[in-house]
């Protein structure tokens, strides 16, 4: 096209920036982490080169195969909760109705309130002797369906999913209400002359045009559920007996609580590896081309 | 156009509301049990406070300290969110438009990031830091949460600024402008609504974030709310019902914040129309 | 061009990096460099880390006002920083310090495997040189077993202030109503349970939501049956965990819960609701450590008269008198400290006689022997502290001894059980556990 877009010093001056700190404050600490997954160190006074010894335990680890397990769970949890709720939504509040704008804001506040609160209101809700959901079991007439739901270890995981779908539905509706409210409304006004239905005009013009923010939720989302730790960590630590362990939690547990820092960066790098994996695969999947208006 | 009450409408407040409700109620919750004493919180969870205990909040702000809190988050937050939007949306949109060799490695590069968890990088960073001697400065929190925002920031705002039509900046360029003021007297106004959504998120994020500050920072007079407070979410802290108060005190910036910005997104979705 | 030059930059980051693991220095009070006696102008500025939040507010609070005081009075020039963590937040800030070489002047720490790192990694000062050079600090305490679980290849590396045990907490009106008195024998615990229970009250609350109270109940009836002799040998690695003894405990631990003697919901209990539960007069006896004293002794608590003490009996005689329990509040310095005498200086301060009467006032048990006034002393206290004579032996919590995993896995294992699993197949899990950790 022309010149300006490519000389050396505009692109300098937009991508240097940014990429140095990158660099500097993020790559190099995991590039070093990857270094450590090839040690058995507790970064004092034991150092010992150990090759892909750590890999090996950890596919005999079976707290850390739980871990996975729990991950892809939550995965699969977080996809169907933030892109076909998310997007019903996000179209329902895009068209000008009613109390849209309260309804965006509401949907929005859970993802605003910090770990410790949804943590210890979620510890309430859960509670085996008052807790809501107890509670409300007993008011159905389903005693027989009552647990303490934290603290059982076939019950706590199915729990925590729940909370963290509910917790982002907000989080990635606005993601896509706002790639939504990029479509020129003319679109929709000529669907609509055309007899367009509602949901045609979601199917054949809203989610082909913001294919290609679906497709970036779905990395969020994929990415996010493989890293999660945050909730997880402030209601359960993991437990009970590493129930409702993920890769995160198991991380950070055997590296700050028991001083395996060497064992901890290996679980890091194979997330690291699962993730880029992910990204490879829809990227693959979805393809999508620039899209011009 | 068709006004009338269909089926479908019926459905969709039904659900609109019923969700609404599921969200709107942890925060009642939350309100309502910030004025209990921790024995009535116990005995009666669900219903309203039978006397109401006004000086949870009083203990939440001077226990926890809440005034230097919120000012130091005030002032780690605004900074971080202000460089990571302004440095990360420069990046987003190198990588998007202008044409060089490497652009599609640095996307890379910013991609793995998403898949990276802080805590796996932050004892290096921790020694960086100490090298650097930054420890117990902002700085030190607002760097960490800079670069630790890049990723998704970028990988947002590199998805937005790649549909973006090209005749846009042919024709700044053509008018004499150079690649800065195209990027910000035509880019940046278009591309709006997605900043917003970046900024909103990266506040969120770095707003709760506990993390970095516990490492890095030691002074008590430095620490952001989230930190302070921690001196109530402990666990076997006895004071639930004065963490409520605290909890509830955090919340507030950010729905204020969110109610702001709504509005600009509101702003935003005007602008791309003017285009289309 | 430039792309060379940040790979340059990197690359010389990283190298420095790697290499400053291992020395970088602290980040704090760079300017200071005065020795012990010279007269440097400059202040030096030590940090003193320690816990706080919940239950360690008041212990924090303590520790403001002797730094408070060590500022106003000390001769070395010095000046003291309190930064004071919560639990969890303490334990990953204290292993990054660590692991940078960055570690607090001062700070509070725990015993045995939490310890045992950060001595072997070379940071912590040995306290008992500077405790043995001075005779008058070494002559305030009596009985130097206390320094036992801070000892590491017979030198000293923290100094405790109290002890600490794990005792049943009883109800002695609820008792005297249904006629029964505090067991001394372990069936004698099991009929004060039966009769709680047939009187519908709960028997006993062991809040596991947090593992560890159900460990340190698992570690104490094992502590009855194989006595010290089978704590000496595991910690020794003389026995594993597939043996008997502990087997025997589980099936202990098994009988409880079977029976019906504690509460509907224990497993996702936390301790605070458990307290609650019992100060209410729900439930005959909770199992607790004495630290948590401050649960209790609220003046307004209408069983404030009511409340009493003992120790979990041995199921075997030969075992009587092995109690879970260690010392707390402990402090030790770091190796790179600025100023290591003041350091010191302000540890000896801890053992003198403000500090310890508030320590007492708060209803711990010293391991000192200076004279405090027990006028003041709480009546509950008081109370408490007549079951420390029975104890004879301090077995420390596993999860302190076994710090890197294992002892974390006990109090898992323990809390399996009590949820329904095989005692047996449990400990079989806990030694697999054992042997694959080794490796990690």
């Amino acid at each position: 096209m022309n010149k300006v877009l490519e000389e050396k010093k505009t692109v300098a001056i937009f991508v240097l920036p940014a990429l140095t700190l990158y660099i500097l404050f993020v790559l190099i600490p995991i590039i070093y982490s990857i270094f450590l997954s090839f040690y058995q160190t507790d970064l004092m006074n034991k150092q010992k080169f150990i090759g892909l010894k750590n890999y090996i335990n950890l596919m005999n680890d079976k707290f850390f195969i739980k871990a996975v397990k729990n991950n892809l769970l939550l995965v699969v949890g977080s996809l169907i909760a933030h892109l076909p709720l998310a997007l019903f939504f996000g179209n329902a509040l895009f068209k000008k109705i009613w109390g849209s704008k309260f309804f965006q804001s509401v949907f929005f506040l859970p993802s605003v309130i910090c770990g410790a609160g949804v943590g210890l209101l979620f510890n309430m809700v859960y509670n085996s002797q008052f807790g809501l959901v107890n509670s409300l079991l007993d008011f159905l007439h389903l005693s027989g369906w009552k647990h303490a739901w934290l603290s059982e270890e076939k019950t706590v995981m199915l729990a925590l999913i729940v909370v963290v779908m509910w917790k982002f539905v907000g989080y990635h509706m606005i993601i896509q209400l706002a790639a939504m409210k990029a479509i020129p409304q003319s679109l929709f006004e000529s669907a609509r002359i055309d007899g367009a239905s509602n949901s045609q005009q979601f199917f054949h013009i809203t989610l082909p045009l913001i294919r290609h923010v679906i497709k970036i939720d779905i990395i969020l989302i994929i990415t996010g559920s493989l890293k999660y730790f945050d909730l997880i960590w402030s209601m359960t630590k993991g437990g009970p007996n590493h129930a409702s362990e993920v890769m995160a939690t198991y991380m950070y547990y055997q590296g700050f609580r028991t001083l395996k820092f060497g064992y901890a960066s290996a679980i890091g790098a194979i997330m690291l590896a699962m993730s880029m994996f992910i990204i490879w695969l829809v990227n693959h999947i979805i393809k999508t081309e620039k899209i011009e208006f | 156009m068709r006004k009338k009450t269909d089926l479908g409408t019926v459905i969709k407040y039904i659900s609109l509301s019923v969700f609404a409700v599921c969200c709107l109620y942890p925060i009642v919750w939350l309100f309502l049990n910030s004025f209990k004493d921790n024995k009535d919180l116990f005995a009666n969870p669900w219903g309203l406070p039978v006397t109401y205990h006004f000086d949870n909040y009083i203990r939440a702000i001077t226990k926890g300290s809440i005034g230097q809190s919120f000012v130091n988050s005030i002032i780690i937050t605004v900074a971080a969110v202000f460089i990571a939007v302004l440095l990360g949306s420069m990046v987003s949109y190198g990588i998007a438009r202008l044409r060089f060799k490497y652009s599609l490695f640095v996307k890379s590069l910013f991609l793995i990031g998403l898949s990276i968890p802080a805590y796996a990088a932050i004892v290096p960073l921790f020694s960086m830091f100490n090298g650097m001697k930054l420890l117990d400065s902002y700085t030190s929190v607002i760097i960490a949460q800079v670069v630790f925002a890049f990723p998704i920031t970028v990988f947002i705002l590199e998805g937005f600024f790649s549909t973006l039509p090209a005749e846009l900046e042919e024709a700044a360029v053509m008018d004499g402008c150079t690649a800065i003021g195209t990027y910000f007297k035509i880019i940046t106004p278009v591309a709006k609504p997605s900043i917003v959504t970046v900024a909103v998120i990266d506040f969120i994020n770095i707003w709760n974030d506990l993390l970095f500050p516990q490492i890095f920072l030691s002074s008590e007079k430095k620490m952001p709310l989230p930190v302070a407070l921690t001196s109530f979410a402990d666990l076997d802290s006895v004071d639930y019902t004065g963490m409520l108060a605290a909890v509830v005190l955090t919340i507030i910036p950010t729905v204020f914040v969110y109610m702001i910005l709504h509005d600009k997104i509101m702003d935003g979705m005007t602008a791309g129309a003017v285009k289309g | 061009m430039k792309k060379k030059m940040t790979v340059l930059a990197a690359t010389m980051l990283m190298g420095a990096l790697l290499a400053g693991c291992g020395n970088s220095a602290s980040g704090r009070g760079t300017e200071a460099v005065g020795e012990a006696g010279t007269k440097s102008e400059k202040k030096i500025t030590m940090s003193v880390a320690c816990l706080t939040g919940g239950n360690n507010e008041a212990y924090a609070k303590l520790i403001e006002t002797e730094i408070n005081e060590f500022n106003k009075t000390n001769q070395y020039n010095v000046e003291l920083v309190q930064e004071a963590y919560s639990n969890e937040q303490y334990k990953t800030k204290i292993t990054t310090l660590m692991a940078s070489n960055a570690q607090p002047d001062i700070f509070f720490t725990f015993e045995a495997g939490f310890l045992k790192p950060f001595v072997e990694g070379g940071k912590i000062y040995s306290i008992g040189d500077a405790i043995g050079a001075d005779e008058e600090w070494s002559s305030r305490f009596n009985d130097k077993s206390v320094f036992g679980p801070v000892t590491f290849d017979g030198k000293i590396y923290a100094v405790p202030n109290t002890r600490q045990v794990v005792v049943v907490t009883y109800n002695k009106k609820l008792f005297e109503e249904i006629g029964v008195k505090a067991p001394t024998t372990y069936d004698e615990f099991l009929a004060v349970c039966e009769a709680l229970k047939n009187n519908g009250k709960t028997a006993l609350i062991v809040p596991c939501q947090e593992a560890w109270y159900a460990g340190q109940l698992l570690q104490q009836i094992a502590n009855g049956i194989g006595g010290s002799k089978l704590y000496e040998e595991t910690r020794a690695g003389e026995t594993d965990w597939k043996d008997g003894r502990y087997v025997q405990a589980g099936e202990r631990l098994t009988e409880l819960v079977q029976k019906g003697y504690l509460p509907e919901g224990f497993l996702g209990m936390t301790p605070n609701e458990g307290f609650e539960k019992f100060n209410n007069g729900e439930a005959g006896m909770i199992m607790n450590l004495t630290s948590a004293i401050t649960m209790f002794n609220n003046k307004d608590n209408p069983l404030y008269n009511d409340i009493d003490f003992f120790v979990l009996p041995a199921k075997e005689e030969q075992a009587i008198g092995v109690n879970v329990g260690s010392t707390g509040q402990m402090y030790a310095v770091s190796s790179k400290a600025e100023h290591v005498e003041a350091a010191c200086a302000f540890v000896k301060q801890l053992s003198e006689i403000r500090y310890q009467q508030e320590l007492v006032n708060l209803g711990q048990v010293l391991v000192t022997n200076v004279k405090v006034d027990r006028d003041n002393v709480d009546a509950m206290a008081l109370r408490m502290q007549k079951v420390f004579p029975e104890v004879k032996i301090y077995t420390p919590w596993f999860d302190r001894i076994f710090a890197t995993g294992e002892g974390t896995e006990f109090n898992n294992i323990a809390v399996a059980i009590m949820a329904g699993g095989s005692p047996e197949e449990q400990f079989a899990n806990l030694q697999q556990f054992a042997d694959d950790n080794a490796e990690r």
